[in-house]
C-alpha cells in the first residue's frame, strides 16, 4: 500500500503526504510509525529510495524525508500487479460476502 | 500562521526513544500533521506507534545480536543486585530473614513482617539500585555489534515489560489476600518510570540536546 501511494503522488513524496494518499483512499486512520517501518523495510530492499530535504517553518524547522521508488521498485509493483491480476481472475464471483 | 504546540512531553519521549537519524524527519511530519487538527491523544498515538516500530524494526535487523545482549546485559544486572544484596546483609542483620536475595530492593520496603526494622535499609538500598542503574545504562552503551542507543532503547523495553509483569503478579496475589506483596507492587509502579530513567542517564542520551517542541510559530 505504500509503495503504491509513493508512485500515485509522483512529486514531494514523504511521511505526511503517503500517510494522507492512504487515508484518503482507505478511509482509515493511518499510524505514522507503520508508515515508517514500511518506508525503512522498502528501502533496505533497494525498492525505495530516499533524500533529506530543507528544513521548513512549518514543520518547526524539520527537514522533509524524501522518498521515490526504483526501478527494481517499480519493477516488483508491476510483477505484484500481474500476479494479483491472475489471481483476482481465478476467484469465482463475489455475492453478498460469500464466494 | 497561528499555530500550536505539539506536546513536549511526547515530542521529548518521540526524541529519546524514537529511530535514531529518522527522528528529526517524523517530528516534523508530526508537527505539521497536528497543526491540520490532531489532538494530543492522536500525537501520543502516532509517537508510540513510531517508538514501537523503530524498536520492532531494531530487533528484527539483527535478532540474535540483540537476544545476545539483552541477556548479558539482564545476567550482569541480576548478578550486581545478588552481590549489593550481599553488600547490604552484611551492615544490615534484619535482612538475614529473607530467603531470596535476588529480590533484595524489594525485601526492604515489603510490608509485612519486620517491616519496620527493615525500613532502616531503604536509603543505602535505593542508593545501591540507583548506583547499579547508571552502571547498567553505561555499560549498554559499549556494545560494539548493536548501535548505543539501539541497545538501550531495546533494554528499557525490556526491563519495562519486566516490571509491568511484575507489578501484574503483585496485583494478583494482593487480590489473594497476601498484603505481603503490597510493597513489591509499590515498588513495582515507582520503578516503572525510574529505571528507565535511570538508564537513560546512565547512558548519557538523557542529556542529549532535545529539540524545541515542533510546530511552535508565531
Amino acid at each position: 500500500m505504500v509503495m503504491l501511494a509513493i508512485i500515485r503522488i509522483g512529486d514531494d513524496v514523504y511521511g505526511v503526504s503517503i500517510s494522507d494518499e492512504i487515508e484518503e483512499t482507505t478511509g482509515n486512520e493511518v499510524l505514522l510509525g507503520s508508515v515508517y517501518d514500511a518506508l525503512t523495510r522498502l528501502e533496505e530492499k533497494g525498492l525505495i529510495v530516499s533524500r533529506l530535504g530543507d528544513a521548513t517553518a512549518e514543520r518547526g524547522g524539520r527537514a522533509k524525508r524524501h522518498f521515490r521508488a526504483t526501478s527494481q521498485g517499480l519493477r516488483v509493483v508491476r510483477e505484484t500487479q500481474r500476479a494479483l491480476v491472475q489471481l483476482w481472475k481465478g476467484l469465482p464471483e463475489l455475492k453478498e460476502g460469500k464466494a | 500562521m497561528t499555530s500550536r504546540s505539539a506536546p513536549r512531553t511526547a515530542t521529548w519521549f518521540l526524541y529519546q526513544f524514537g529511530a535514531g537519524l529518522e527522528n528529526d524527519a517524523a517530528i516534523g511530519d508530526l508537527a505539521e500533521k497536528y497543526q491540520l487538527g490532531g489532538s494530543r491523544g492522536w500525537y501520543w498515538r502516532q509517537v508510540l506507534s513510531i517508538v514501537i516500530g523503530g524498536l520492532n524494526h531494531d530487533v528484527r535487523r539483527d535478532k540474535a545480536w540483540v537476544w545476545r545482549g539483552i541477556a548479558a546485559a539482564w545476567l550482569i544486572h541480576t548478578l550486581l543486585m545478588v552481590e549489593a544484596g550481599h553488600l547490604l546483609r552484611a551492615y544490615f542483620d534484619v535482612l538475614h530473614q529473607s530467603s531470596t536475595i535476588n529480590l533484595f530492593p524489594l525485601v526492604t520496603l515489603k510490608a509485612g513482617n519486620g517491616a519496620v526494622q527493615q525500613w532502616v535499609a531503604v536509603v543505602p538500598t535505593i542508593v545501591l539500585n540507583i548506583l547499579i542503574l547508571l552502571f547498567l545504562g553505561r555499560m549498554l552503551t559499549m556494545s560494539r555489534r548493536i548501535p548505543p542507543q539501539t541497545m538501550v532503547r531495546i533494554y528499557i523495553a525490556f526491563c519495562t515489560l519486566a516490571t509491568i509483569g511484575s507489578a501484574g503478579l503483585s496485583l494478583i496475589t494482593l487480590l489473594f489476600n497476601r498484603p505481603n506483596s503490597l510493597g513489591f507492587l509499590v515498588i513495582s509502579v515507582l520503578a516503572l518510570p525510574a529505571a528507565p530513567t535511570l538508564l537513560l542517564i546512565g547512558s548519557g542520551f538523557f542529556f542529549r540536546r532535545t529539540p524545541s517542541p515542533a510546530g511552535i510559530l508565531e
